[in-house]
């Protein structure tokens, strides 16, 4: 599986920890910035590049990582993308939910709300659980890029 | 504040008791159904239609249920203009 990671300054620490963790666990993984910290820097720019990559790419196992301090605004700017289904990872209910149901291919993490134990937890959760496939799903699945533009 | 609610199967009647609050506090609820309970039905029939009201400035924020939340989540920030705005709602547990 590839995973292209992207944080903003408040994210910027735990993406750099999590890229390595990930690494070491053999995925590929792919940091699309910041490639330094700034405390100014906005996080949708992060979003996009992250989204981008990933739409731009031929593979078909990609996800995307994205951190800031609450994940809700990376979660809703990646949202904005035909074919990108973000979730807030707060648990791993919640992200178990969010691959079964709805097939989410970008996590993005609350780097504020949790310690690296959790977001181990959550994002192991994340990347283990298969979608469903469940053909209401699919459906619900499909009627999000077809009727949300 | 008028406020655009609705919800899928799995909210329909916690939409109710969400909407009866929401009255009590003097919110104006303009409700996006679904009309009746059909556990067949999809959440982005009812998400996109309440997230376009408040794209447009019909209603000034929307509160959305579903089984978990998040396709709703998704499809609300899948319209232009919805803005920076749906976020998931799980606790209101403050942040440190």
């Amino acid at each position: 599986m590839k995973l292209f990671i992207g944080a903003d300054h408040n994210g910027f620490e735990l993406k750099a920890t999590l890229a390595d963790y990930l690494k070491r666990g053999g995925y590929e993984v792919i940091d699309v910035g910041d490639a330094e910290k700034h405390p100014d820097d906005d996080f949708p720019q992060f979003a996009v590049a992250a989204v981008n990559a990933m739409i731009a790419d031929p593979s078909t196992d990609i996800r995307g990582i994205l951190v800031t301090s609450g994940g809700q605004g990376m979660a809703m700017a990646a949202n904005r993308f035909k074919g990108i289904r973000a979730c807030v990872g707060w648990s791993q209910d919640t992200v178990r939910d969010a691959r079964n149901d709805n097939d989410c291919n970008v996590l993005c993490l609350p780097a504020h709300s949790l310690d690296f134990e959790q977001i181990v937890g959550i994002v192991q959760a994340w990347l283990m659980t298969p979608f469903s496939g469940a053909p209401r799903y699919k459906r619900r699945i499909e009627m999000l890029d077809e009727l949300g533009n | 504040m008028k406020l655009a609610i609705t919800t899928d199967h799995a909210g329909f009647e916690a939409l109710k008791e969400l909407k009866a609050f929401l009255e009590s506090l003097g919110h104006e609820c303009v409700d996006y159904g679904p009309n009746e309970f059909d556990a067949e039905d999809d959440y982005p029939e009812f998400m996109f239609p309440a997230a376009r009201a408040v794209a447009s400035g019909e209603c000034e924020r929307g509160v959305i249920m579903g089984g978990s939340g998040q396709g709703e989540a998704m499809a609300a920030n899948r319209i232009l203009g919805f803005g920076q705005r749906c976020s998931m709602a799980r606790s209101r547990q403050k942040r440190q």
